[in-house]
């Protein structure tokens, strides 16, 4: 194949079928010398006879609407311009309704659960079903007055009841259950639901209450499972199974009332990176319209494809995909997880998936696993893969090409904001690495240049010039359409400004770039700046601050976080302070938010209008002369910038300073406000404050993680107050205990000791112990984590600490040691410590232990990061850290305190750098693994030539867990040294 | 005056929130003890400690046939016992707008209710009064109902230690209990009391015999002045 292609135009490859863009080319273009030309050929003339196109296109699809298609447009601004004003029809309808040569016994939605179960309908129950539904939903009021919001999982009782509410003209919002509480009400609060269909799996019944609480306007709820009825206050809870099943049977075909093109069918939640999400009102045909038009001239999908798109409910390729019934496609459905690669490929090949949709960060995910789908699995039907979400790399085309075959690769990207995408695949042209095959037909994409002016071949703004009818019918709560405007016409007026970069070919092909409203997108996370800057008010130290997207300065392709603050006068950025920093954003934000480099500076770049130029401060990190710098008002921060940007290097390890003695007074009042939510005087009591003996417990254990010290529940209740409880704690008795015994053993073998975890305590290993099989006694190291000013200890101090402790209790003899993930790397630094003073260490178990980002070299940095976003696989709901997502599977986010105290072990995790050990190591490394693992044991032996590795059931997260800690102790137990 | 030779377990409920309710009237019911114990509090736990108690002295004097300011009631460690009534139990809590009274006649009680907070009963794995066998049951539980049941447990443990009389002076992690709504710890028998929801409150007798169910009943703020001439 010639450069840079990896496969061959669908049409070529199919010579027995004629794609449907072929067919359309010739009624919209005719037969002549037009109809001949290129890919670009076509989109160039469906965006200078816009009108003539979507009104051939309306007829050509053949769709179910009425009432006179012209005007096809109301005018020629973006902004206002509205289609096909007269044209009325029924979104459900236009899925459902028989079609010409699809036998209505053909699978229709087939959902597969994670158990297994699979549930299927063919297209003439879907439509008896969804008719039904909609039946019972009208006879509890639902109607075109009523907005509905639905939380519920990727099934089929979702899809029927979101066809059911749109074939009733009810808009309909669509979220997750897993999302968690507070996420939902953001998208759901200016919604203001009458009826709240929900299905409660996957921890909805938690959030059921709270969404009660916090949406008065909802009346109703509907229940989508068959679970027992919740009692929710005043609220009316009917169970939709119920309603159905209660109808009188009824042969009369379904009603499906016709809505003009703009009522509203779904409303969506931008992602929210500045303010609160806005609620996007998208209209009936646009959406219609553009699905169909990407699903058959784009995609060539048809009622012989089964399609299956990686998606949750909470992202608009939810709503694309469902859109497919309306050329006949058979849709599945998958609400399970996916615990590793195997996973999407297995459901693909078990239903004859003939289209596959998902993302750059599983596809990455399968490669790194070494995983080949086309020698695992019978990829049969297959005949092209979608991947939306973030850039698809050039590599992970070829390694499509050679794993999966020589498909279609089809890379699109669009968003929310219009329901579709403005770059997608294309029948007729060839797949070339690294690129889009196409503009979106009847979208007038271009790349403006800085000037404003279209621009081929460099990257440019992505904007849309003339109206398009998937363009929003406005924003909920903005009666002005001023927000509207705000946000996608304020740049370029009457000109959609979409926030991306975009590189066009004159071929037609694009290549996405990131973001370029100053929305930051690091390895396809979307973060807001106005989000870090108001992290950082919380830093005193801080005045100002600035986060960019700097182009990596190893990596091509690859952009990485950089922050410029402004301190407030006289004072440095020292390396405490930039821990800080991290570690503020980490706990507020996520890992995503962590800036790989923090640079002080004297100013931020600022236009004589008094707004601050990102623009000029990334091209000066990107070593791009910046454009237009004398319309800054302060262009020599520029410079400044450019130098503490070249004196930036990778900091030296920084010389660990011993454990202070600290103000104890101070960590008990911080946790006596952070248990209690407020400041309590010294005097007062716990209880007295509104303490509760549950909240106790927490206090106790807070102040045993953060001083090292523990006082128990007598000595506590003896004078519940901050000034007792720091008497108490500086007392004889408050100092350190023993270490804890977690199993008992014979005392006079040294025992086998586990490092605490991220927490600070041995909590984490409890089903562990109970599996370990020595006559050794097993002794817990557990301490803080957390400093007096509430920073975090680096690894060295806690080695330090616990050997300290270590050598007290058991002067002399061997020393056995292990820990999991954080506790491994600080038994590690122990055991260098240990072995420094002469003393043998005749055991180390790393369990897990990944090594800290900063010992990676950059490639492998880069890696874990897409490794880390991999874990999400879901781009739409990717904002949240791979900790967050394995705490809140369940839609609870951990507790503030916890948070913080990972957040901050993670930071003191990441910031070390081990060095090597010569001594003997075993490594106990999950089965299941995280991707590019195999990089990160190549830097172990690097640093442990020693190094011996045993490989135990279950993955990271889960390996101490109950179901895998037989399998973990039973493998420890084998390898420790025999108590001769 | 409930025959003493029928056992007898009856929990009765308190809305905290109830805007009826008079506090500073219910906080005349209080002895001067009792009063400046409720004094020490801030606002919320001022009118949570008086109307528990009032409601204590209300219940009390209803068994007794006692003017509720007159209710004997002494505090020993920390806990309500009333004078000269050795085989008469009682036992309080309250947690979020749930105030609860249980008395029992023969058998000693412990109630405790619970604001259930996901968040807060997340935070139970990463602490200490979880045992082993509790923490393995837990995670047998369908996600849903996981951290209710954690919720349940801490009322659970509660309820026995307050019944005994030691309250958190014994290690909440001691108490072993079955993690369900009901069943045994050693010589205690556990219920659960019907509670409103957001909250989870459970009841600990020691006796042989399992309780079929706890009567709960309400009690209503008073509705006239007249009721305090009692």
């Amino acid at each position: 194949m010639s450069a840079g292609i990896v496969a061959q135009p669908l049409a070529a490859e199919r010579p027995g079928r004629r794609p449907q863009l072929t067919d359309f080319r010739l009624r919209f273009a005719g037969a002549g010398e037009q109809a001949l030309g290129s890919p670009a050929d076509l989109h160039r003339l469906s965006v200078t006879r816009p009108r003539e196109f979507w009104r051939t296109f309306l007829d050509w699809a053949d769709l179910a609407w009425e009432g006179p298609p012209e005007p096809v447009c109301t005018g020629d601004d973006v902004e206002t311009a509205a289609f096909f004003p007269g044209v009325r029809l029924n979104y459900a309808e236009n899925l459902l309704r028989p079609l010409c040569g699809v036998d209505d016994g053909r699978p229709a939605l087939t959902g597969v659960r994670g158990d297994g179960v699979v549930v299927r309908y063919s297209r003439g129950e879907l439509r008896d079903l969804v008719a039904r539904t909609a039946r019972a939903l009208a006879a509890l009021g639902v109607g075109r007055g009523e907005r509905v919001a639905a939380v519920a999982p990727n099934r089929p009782a979702t899809a029927v009841a979101a066809l059911a509410v749109a074939a009733l003209g009810a808009p309909l919002a669509t979220a997750m259950p897993a999302m968690g509480p507070r996420a939902l009400l953001g998208r759901f609060t200016p919604l203001r639901p009458g009826t709240l269909l929900v299905h409660r799996t996957g921890g909805a019944d938690d959030v059921l209450g709270a969404l009660l609480a916090e949406l008065p306007s909802v009346r109703r709820v509907v229940l989508l499972d068959d679970l027992p009825l919740p009692a929710a206050g005043g609220v009316s809870v009917t169970r939709l199974a119920d309603l159905v099943a209660a109808l009188p049977d009824d042969a009369s075909p379904p009603s499906w009332p016709r809505v003009p093109f703009d009522h509203p069918l779904w409303v969506m939640a931008s992602s929210g990176t500045t303010g609160p999400p806005k609620g996007i009102v998208h209209g009936t045909g646009g959406c219609l319209l553009e699905h169909v038009k990407e699903h058959r001239l784009h995609l060539d999908l048809s009622s012989a494809d089964t399609l299956y798109f990686h998606t949750t409910t909470a992202w608009m390729m939810w709503h694309w995909q469902l859109s497919a019934l309306a050329v006949g496609a058979h849709v599945v459905l998958y609400d399970g997880v996916v615990d590793g690669p195997e996973t999407l490929w297995e459901l693909v090949a078990a239903h004859g998936v003939t289209v596959f949709g998902t993302s750059p960060a599983y596809l990455q995910l399968c490669e790194d696993e070494g995983y080949r789908p086309r020698d695992a699995v019978d990829l049969g039907p297959l005949r092209a893969v979608l991947s939306t979400g973030s850039v698809l790399h050039d590599w992970q085309f070829d390694w499509v090409a050679d794993a999966v075959g020589h498909l279609p690769l089809q890379s699109i990207s669009g968003g929310t904001d219009l329901m579709g995408c403005f770059v997608l695949g294309h029948p007729e042209a060839p797949v070339r690495r690294g690129r889009c095959q196409s503009l979106s037909l009847g979208l007038d994409v271009v790349a403006l240049d800085e000037d404003g002016s279209p621009v081929l071949g460099q990257v440019g703004e992505l904007v849309c010039r003339q109206p398009f009818p998937s363009r929003p019918v406005g924003f909920l709560d903005d009666p002005d359409g001023a927000r509207f405007h705000e946000a996608y016409f304020s740049q370029h007026p009457g000109v959609w400004t979409h926030g991306d970069l975009i590189e066009i070919d004159a071929d037609g092909s694009a290549r996405m770039h990131g973001r370029s409203d100053g929305v930051l997108n690091v390895d396809g996370i979307r973060i807001g700046p106005a989000e870090i800057r108001s992290i950082l008010h919380r830093v005193p130290e801080v005045a100002e601050s600035m986060a960019l997207e700097q182009r990596h300065p190893t990596a091509p392709g690859r952009t990485r976080l950089v922050l410029l603050v402004v301190l407030r006068p006289g004072l440095t950025l020292d390396d405490a302070l930039v821990r800080r920093i991290r570690s503020v954003l980490a706990r507020e934000g996520s890992a995503a938010h962590v800036p790989s480099v923090v640079l002080a500076v004297s100013g931020l770049p600022t236009t004589h209008s008094g707004k601050l130029s990102e623009r000029a401060a990334r091209d000066t990190l990107d070593g791009v002369p910046p454009r237009n710098t004398g319309a800054l008002r302060n262009p020599e921060v520029l410079a400044e910038l450019a130098a503490a940007a070249a004196a930036h290097a990778p900091s030296p390890l920084p010389e660990p300073s011993p454990v202070a003695e600290h103000d104890l007074g101070a960590v008990v009042a911080r946790a006596f406000r952070d248990v209690l939510g407020e400041d309590v005087p010294p005097d007062v009591g716990f209880s007295d404050a509104g303490g509760t003996s549950r909240q106790s417990m927490t206090l106790l254990r807070r102040l045993r993680l953060e001083t090292g010290r523990s006082i128990s529940m007598e000595e506590f209740l003896a004078d519940p107050t901050v000034r007792g409880v720091t008497g108490a704690l500086a007392s004889p008795s408050g100092e350190p205990a023993a270490l804890p015994v977690l199993r008992a053993g014979d005392v006079a073998l040294p025992p086998l000791h586990l490092v605490h975890g991220a927490y600070g305590d041995v909590d984490s290993y409890t089903y562990l112990v109970g599996h370990i099989r020595t006559p050794r006694p097993v002794v817990g190291l557990s301490g803080r984590v957390l400093g007096p000013g509430g920073e975090t200890c680096s690894i060295p101090e806690i080695a330090r600490a616990h050997v300290a402790r270590l050598v007290a209790e058991r002067p002399t003899g061997p020393v056995l040691l292990a820990g999991y993930s954080f506790g491994g790397m600080v038994a590690l630094h122990m055991a260098q410590l240990l072995t420094g003073m002469g003393r043998e260490v005749a055991f180390l178990g790393l369990v897990d232990v990944l090594p800290p980002y900063g010992s990676l070299t950059r490639g492998q940095q880069l890696m874990r990061k897409a490794a880390g976003a991999a874990a999400m696989l879901v781009p739409g709901m990717s904002n949240r850290t791979l900790a967050q997502a394995l705490a809140g599977a369940r839609g609870l986010s951990r507790p503030a305190a916890d948070e913080r105290a990972l957040a901050d072990a993670e930071s003191a995790y990441n910031d070390y750098r081990p060095a090597p050990y010569a001594g003997p190591v075993t490594y106990f490394r999950a089965r299941r693994r995280v991707p590019v693992f195999t990089e990160l044991l190549y830097t172990w032996r690097r640093l442990v030539p020693q190094l011996r590795v045993v490989d135990v059931p279950g993955a990271h997260h889960d390996m101490l867990g109950q179901r895998h800690a037989p399998g973990l102790g039973a493998a420890l137990s084998a390898s420790l040294p025999r108590s001769a | 005056m409930p025959d003493r030779s029928v056992p007898f377990l009856r929990v009765w409920r308190v809305d905290l929130a109830d805007p009826a309710w008079d506090v500073e009237r219910e906080s005349r019911l209080l002895a001067p003890a009792e009063r400046a114990r409720a004094d020490l509090g801030v606002p919320a736990v001022r009118t949570r400690r008086v109307l528990v108690r009032s409601a204590l002295r209300r219940v009390l004097g209803g068994v007794l046939d006692l003017p509720a300011g007159r209710v004997p009631l002494e505090s020993v460690d920390g806990r309500p016992v009333v004078a000269g009534a050795a085989d008469l139990h009682v036992s309080c809590s309250a947690s979020g707008d749930v105030g609860l009274v249980a008395v029992s006649a023969g058998v000693p009680v412990g109630v405790d209710v619970q604001r259930h907070d996901p968040g807060e009963a997340c935070r139970a794995f990463a602490e200490d009064w979880l045992s082993t066998e509790e923490r393995t049951a837990l995670a047998a539980l369908p996600a849903g109902e996981r951290l209710v049941a954690v919720t349940r447990c801490w009322t659970q443990k509660e309820a026995v230690l307050k019944g005994i009389g030691v309250g958190l002076r014994r290690p909440p992690g001691s108490v072993d209990t079955p993690v369900r709504a009901s069943g045994r710890v050693g010589d205690w028998v556990l219920a659960p009391v019907a509670v409103p929801r957001g909250c989870v409150a459970s009841v600990a007798v020691r006796t042989a015999r399992s309780p079929a169910g706890v009567p709960t009943g309400l009690l209503h703020p008073p509705s006239s002045a007249a009721d305090d001439v009692r």
